[in-house]
């Protein structure tokens, strides 16, 4: 049952990538202030805005988690995470590339929107050294929930404060007023919004497919595997040898 | 800080670069996933044969 679903999700956001892919270079207009290096916008700001809400989807499903102490939350929750910090990686890089072209440095650290993208992915990258930190797996898996709460609550505050700041040289894309593109853009960015966000749910399900068959490939070796009682006892431990103390040098 | 209008050519790399990038980490990524899912499938292999041969 899942298969088919898995292969027509990746299908769907294959063709809708390549659509998006298509409207970016041949019918958005080229920006009349950054020339063609604008078209990194239709690639870098999806990634960005799709990995945030991913950081706040884990925050909601650690949430479901705790709540309801199933498992499955909090290893949906992890993958979110997981993905959304390979799109954090896509955005840190894409994001120093288009700086470059644009304003001639591969990094600005007096701009808010960078400064607080890398402080976001810093404390999600933290978040695995924790979780593996922990060996008992229902603590380890309640703690990363209460980390993943805690930082999705960090993301919008984050948001937030860029957009108060009041020296920015980012450009606003999604303004109250709607931003200011023209309709080809808007629409060719909406449908690399969209596009991003089906990959990024597929790869999603497929690697919670991955994880689930290889904790029923476990499951199965361990039921082959006898168990303790059923083990044939080794002849030493039938005739255990009497205990020689040890001899004090 | 005012965006500087690049070449054609010299802008192309830099697109170029980018979509790269996102590609790459794309490719790397379902890569890895394949790897993963390839070792699952050798084990559920080794755990048919093992189920098919008797058991002493």
């Amino acid at each position: 049952m899942r298969a088919p679903r898995l292969s027509s999700l990746a299908l769907t956001s294959a063709a809708l990538l390549a659509t998006g892919m298509s409207l970016a270079f041949f019918y958005a207009p080229v920006d009349a202030d950054q020339g063609f290096v604008q078209k990194i916008f239709y690639i870098h700001v999806p990634m960005a805005i799709v990995a945030l809400c991913g950081f706040i989807a884990a925050g909601v499903m650690a949430i479901r988690h705790l709540r309801t102490g199933d498992r499955r939350w909090d290893l949906r929750s992890y993958v979110t995470i997981h993905l959304s910090i390979v799109l954090g990686v896509g955005v840190l890089l894409t994001g120093a590339i288009w700086a470059r072209a644009s304003w001639g440095h591969w990094w600005v650290w007096n701009e808010p929107a960078l400064v607080s993208f890398l402080i976001v992915f810093l404390l999600y990258c933290t978040y695995q050294p924790l979780r593996f930190a922990i060996e008992d797996p229902e603590r380890q898996a309640r703690y990363a929930s209460v980390f993943a709460i805690v930082a999705a609550a960090f993301v919008p505050m984050n948001f937030l404060a860029v957009r108060l700041a009041q020296a920015y040289t980012h450009p606003r894309v999604l303004g109250t007023a709607g931003g200011n593109m023209p309709a080809p853009m808007r629409l060719t960015f909406l449908v690399c919004v969209g596009a991003v966000a089906l990959l990024f749910v597929t790869l999603c399900r497929l690697e919670l497919t991955a994880k689930d068959a290889a904790a029923r490939s476990r499951r199965l070796h361990r039921a082959r595997e006898p168990s303790p009682s059923a083990r044939p006892v080794p002849v030493a431990q039938r005739h255990p040898r009497p205990e020689i103390p040890q001899v004090l040098q | 800080m005012t965006a500087l209008v690049l070449a054609l050519d010299e802008a192309g790399r830099y697109v170029a670069g980018a979509y790269a990038v996102f590609v790459a980490l794309i490719v790397v990524y379902v890569a890895i996933m394949a790897a993963k899912l390839t070792a699952i499938e050798r084990t559920l292999e080794d755990l048919e044969n093992a189920r098919r041969e008797p058991r002493r």
